[in-house]
């Protein structure tokens, strides 16, 4: 088990590495250097030597490399550039907001998804069944972002059910949930409905699994061949499904804290672009692949614990 | 050829039966020549009226106007022309760069353990995230944004015609041809890539909504195109403040990015369902 | 049971019937016409090729069809009518009286849940027993097919158990609530041929031991000469020969029977070539008239094409023939 989890990390590594890389390139790319780029026309060359040297960018490439390999290891990206504060910190200070939406939007979609499945595939080709395949096509094709607007729209603007956008801290329980309930429910019900459509494709096909025979004649009643083996059976490949769709999540995540102005770190690397804050970018980026790793890792885990195929290393 | 022709042929007849592929086709269609005819059709989007501000849908605007003045149809019918096209200029980028990268990693196997371990960190990563930061980096503007784009759409398509490709090197076709000393790239043009096919098509409807819809995201968060050009997302950004009274600013121009996904998704299903079966849904 | 008339069958079948409904034309019969009975302590062999109904027919005894399929005729369990049985009486005797062992074992069991939880989960149910109790009561089951304790099956999960094991927990979870009849489809088909001796007699000793009553689904005639009382021969859909089993496999009345044992290997003669039947099992979409085994048979005669009946040829040998074999005219 601590070797598979070993094996599943060195895995996610490319996860962290190569869109960092990328950023190191790009960044070198940028016509008239970083800080000509960052700087403008108007910098005199004096200006653009300082940024430059606070960026390290005048040392040579191979040199500039090992220190940006460095920085990584020791999750220190240096200073931002224009809230002159030290990136770790600026991104730590936002963690915990994106990490409870995004957390609090999993367990929704996972339950409603899950729910929604059930129903569908015991009810396969009814009335409620093709309702709700309907609804997943739909909920698949709607920008998150649009359902947020119209949300706040009614909810918030219209009848005053939520506060129209912000945060309260969770000191202060009712303030904290009236804040998340739209945020929530915007990003967790779209991704419910990608989870619903494998889930309900995944339960159909294990309900006609020769074990449901087996179970049908022990005697065991139809609730409970469906509650214990065949939801059982689904677990796998919804979490397949549910690792993949984390990256869809989580980019929903960083459009809705803007929208919703959740102080986490999406509306922190918006500020970033906006000023072309080169050290704060990569400090985004470097922790939400960071965070990426650690809910792939928790994903890979739960999969382990759910498939002793897995668990015993047979798994081809 | 006639073996491609039959097939095109039988795919087109299938599709023509599923009434899911003929709606999405239809909404698509529909999107494309909108926005092709959209300057013949409609007023400039870009004209601002402030004596007409929060109008709502009427005659001479039915869409109503936004928070300028501006006409919330013509923005509607304008809004999809730049990202439409970026979208879809990336896509063909990504498509074929995904589609080489693929059929080479699925037959080298050193290529293989390298660059797709590089595909797999970008796929891994938030493409919206992806997006937001190469475009934070590279600047605003058009060229910026196909750059981004195609960089976060091509590992899926390599990681599916990798997928295929690695099947079809097992086929006895291509074990026949190597046995008779057809060299390399012969058995990389005429027997691998075929065999990606099908799942290229398949996966460039769902790169183009994906495309879309992180267009639209980012132009809703004010990033990538120039905020004067019309777009969706960014007709959605400004409609936030004046919901009440003026909930048509919010609604067409969504409705514009649902129909289009919509269209991509239900085509691209009806692709999957006639083209490979096998990883189809139900 | 001392109110039990010992004379009386456990299980009669009596023609029935089991269709499917398709779309836009009528029902499909995918089994026509069965009638068969097995008494307490026999075992009864259900021969044919595949495609033949004899799933079909163990499915609908045991109640397992899909609701798509209808059952028409009657089938009475210990003079109880099973087809007018409701879904929860139906529930109630499944596993506690009637048994079914599957083919593969593999897929047969859950993959992701150990051998334990699904053995005891119908054991509580069924006999209300404690978690501790029931687990104890696996325990001595697997014991029974032969599996010490020491061999911790009951921890490990289906992938980790080589096909003997796989199939013997099969069996031990079929017997595990003390039903009186076991059907065992095609049970030693999955495993290699050492196993399927040892499944077999394994079979055979707690059928003795617990005087069970088996219908026995198999294409194998030698594990059916070998291990049957009785045997019903089916072919496309219909039962064509029942009898004692030395009788049917010594002396066939149908022309089928007869080409489907030369057919097998441990009984043709010729060293070179096994004899094989002509032409192809009509599908059931498209039955030929009268006599189903007709156009391939090289005994038919004009009566063939009529629709035939069972024959008596007394000592409880019946075949679906007008011109049987054996009988000198």
């Amino acid at each position: 088990m601590l070797l598979y989890a070993l094996k599943r990390l060195a895995a996610l590594l490319p996860t962290i590495l190569v869109p960092m890389v990328l950023l190191f390139v790009l960044i070198r790319l940028a016509p008239g250097g970083p800080a000509g780029a960052l700087l403008g026309d108007e910098a005199s060359p004096e200006q653009i030597q300082a940024l430059n040297n606070q960026l390290g960018l005048n040392e040579p490439l191979w040199r500039q490399f090992i220190n940006f390999l460095g920085s990584l290891v020791r999750l220190d990206f240096g200073d931002s550039l224009f809230l002159k504060a030290n990136v770790t910190g600026l991104v730590l200070d936002r963690l915990s907001v994106t990490a409870t939406f995004v957390i609090l939007s999993m367990i929704f979609a996972l339950v409603l998804g899950l729910i929604t499945a059930t129903i569908a595939s015991r009810s396969h080709n009814g009335p409620l069944d093709r309702i709700l395949v309907g609804f997943a096509v739909v909920g698949n094709a709607i920008p998150s972002f649009w359902l947020a607007v119209m949300l706040i729209g009614v909810f918030a603007v219209q009848l005053r059910w939520f506060p129209v956008a912000g945060y309260a801290p969770p000191t202060d329980p009712i303030a904290w949930a009236q804040h998340l309930i739209l945020p929530v429910f915007c990003l967790g019900v779209l991704q419910a409905a990608e989870l619903f459509r494998y889930s309900r494709a995944s339960m159909l096909d294990s309900m006609s699994q020769p074990f449901v025979a087996t179970a049908r004649s022990l005697g065991l009643s139809d609730n409970t061949i469906q509650n214990r083996y065949v939801t059982r059976m689904t677990l796998v490949p919804i979490m397949t499904v549910f690792g993949l769709s984390l990256g869809t999540l989580l980019g929903g995540a960083v459009i809705l804290e803007t929208l919703f102005s959740l102080p986490g770190l999406g509306q922190l690397l918006l500020t970033a672009v906006q000023r072309r804050d080169y050290p704060l970018i990569q400090g985004c980026a470097f922790f939400i692949a960071l965070i990426m790793v650690i809910a792939n890792l928790i994903v890979d885990l739960f999969y382990a614990a759910a498939d002793p195929r897995i668990r015993y290393g047979k798994a081809s | 050829m006639s073996a491609s022709t039959t097939r095109f042929t039988r795919t087109s007849k299938a599709l023509f039966h599923e009434p899911n592929a003929l709606v999405g086709a239809g909404l698509l269609l529909l999107i494309i020549v909108i926005s092709l005819i959209a300057p013949l059709i409609s007023p400039d989007p870009t004209v601002v009226n402030p004596l007409h501000r929060l109008a709502p849908p009427s005659l001479e605007h039915p869409f109503g106007t936004d928070n300028l003045g501006r006409d919330v149809f013509a923005l509607t019918l304008w809004g999809g022309r730049a990202s439409l096209l970026i979208t879809a200029i990336s896509t063909a980028i990504a498509v074929i760069l995904g589609y080489a990268i693929g059929v080479l990693a699925g037959y080298f196997r050193l290529f293989d353990s390298i660059v797709m371990r590089i595909m797999d960190g970008l796929m891994s990563f938030p493409s919206v995230v992806l997006m937001i930061s190469l475009v934070g980096v590279l600047g605003n503007g058009v060229i910026p944004l196909i750059i981004g784009m195609s960089i976060t759409l091509i590992p899926a398509t390599a990681r599916l015609v990798r997928g295929a490709a690695l099947s079809a090197k097992e086929l006895t076709s291509v074990e026949s041809a190597r046995a008779i000393g057809a060299r390399t790239p012969r058995i990389l043009i005429r027997y691998i890539a075929p065999e990606g096919v099908s799942v290229v098509i398949v996966q460039t409807t769902m790169a183009l909504a994906t495309g879309i819809l992180v267009i639209a995201s980012l132009s809703f968060i004010g990033i990538g195109l120039d905020p004067s050009t019309p777009s969706w997302g960014g007709s959605l950004s400004s409609a936030q403040q004046y919901f009440n009274p003026a909930w048509w600013m919010a609604v067409f121009p969504g409705l514009a990015i649902f129909v289009t996904v919509l269209g991509l998704v239900l085509v691209g299903d009806a692709l999957r369902d006639v083209l490979d079966p096998r990883s189809s849904r139900g | 049971m001392s109110t039990l008339d010992i004379t009386a069958p456990l299980l009669e079948l009596n023609s029935v019937t089991v269709a499917v409904n398709r779309q836009r034309t009528t029902p499909l019969e995918l089994v026509s016409d069965v009638s068969f009975s097995v008494t307490q302590g026999e075992c009864l062999a259900v021969v044919g090729e595949s495609g033949s109904g004899k799933s079909i027919t163990a499915m609908a005894i045991a109640g397992l069809l899909e609701p798509s399929m209808q059952v028409t005729g009657s089938i009475t369990y210990k003079s109880q009518e099973l087809t007018e049985l409701n879904p929860d009486q139906r529930r109630a005797l499944a596993g506690t009286e009637i048994g079914f062992i599957f083919q593969d074992a593999m897929s047969a069991l859950h993959p992701l849940i150990s051998i334990k939880d699904q053995m005891i989960r119908p054991i509580r149910l069924h006999q209300g027993l404690s978690r501790k109790d029931a687990e104890q009561k696996a325990a001595e089951l697997l014991e029974k097919v032969g599996i010490p304790p020491a061999r911790n099956v009951l921890n490990s999960y289906v992938h980790q158990l080589s096909g003997g094991l796989r199939q013997r927990v099969m069996i031990a979870m079929a017997l595990s609530n003390k039903p009186s009849l076991v059907i065992a489809d095609e049970p030693t088909t999955a495993l290699d041929a050492a196993v399927q001796g040892q499944i077999m007699e394994l079979l055979g000793e707690l059928r003795r031991s617990e005087n069970l009553a088996m219908i026995l689904i198999s294409h194998d005639i030698s594990v059916v000469a070998r291990h049957s009382d009785t045997m019903a021969v089916m072919y496309a859909g219909q039962v064509v020969e029942t009898g004692p089993t030395q009788g049917v496999i010594n002396d066939a009345r149908h022309p089928y029977t007869h080409a489907l044992i030369n057919a097998s290997p441990e009984r043709a003669h010729a060293p070179r070539r096994l004899p094989t039947i002509p032409g192809q099992v009509p599908t059931l979409d498209q039955l030929p008239p009268g006599c189903r085994f007709q156009p391939r048979c090289s005994f038919a005669i004009p009566d063939s094409i009529a629709p035939q009946g069972m024959t008596d040829f007394g000592g409880g040998r019946r075949a679906r023939c007008c011109n049987p074999l054996g009988i000198s005219a």
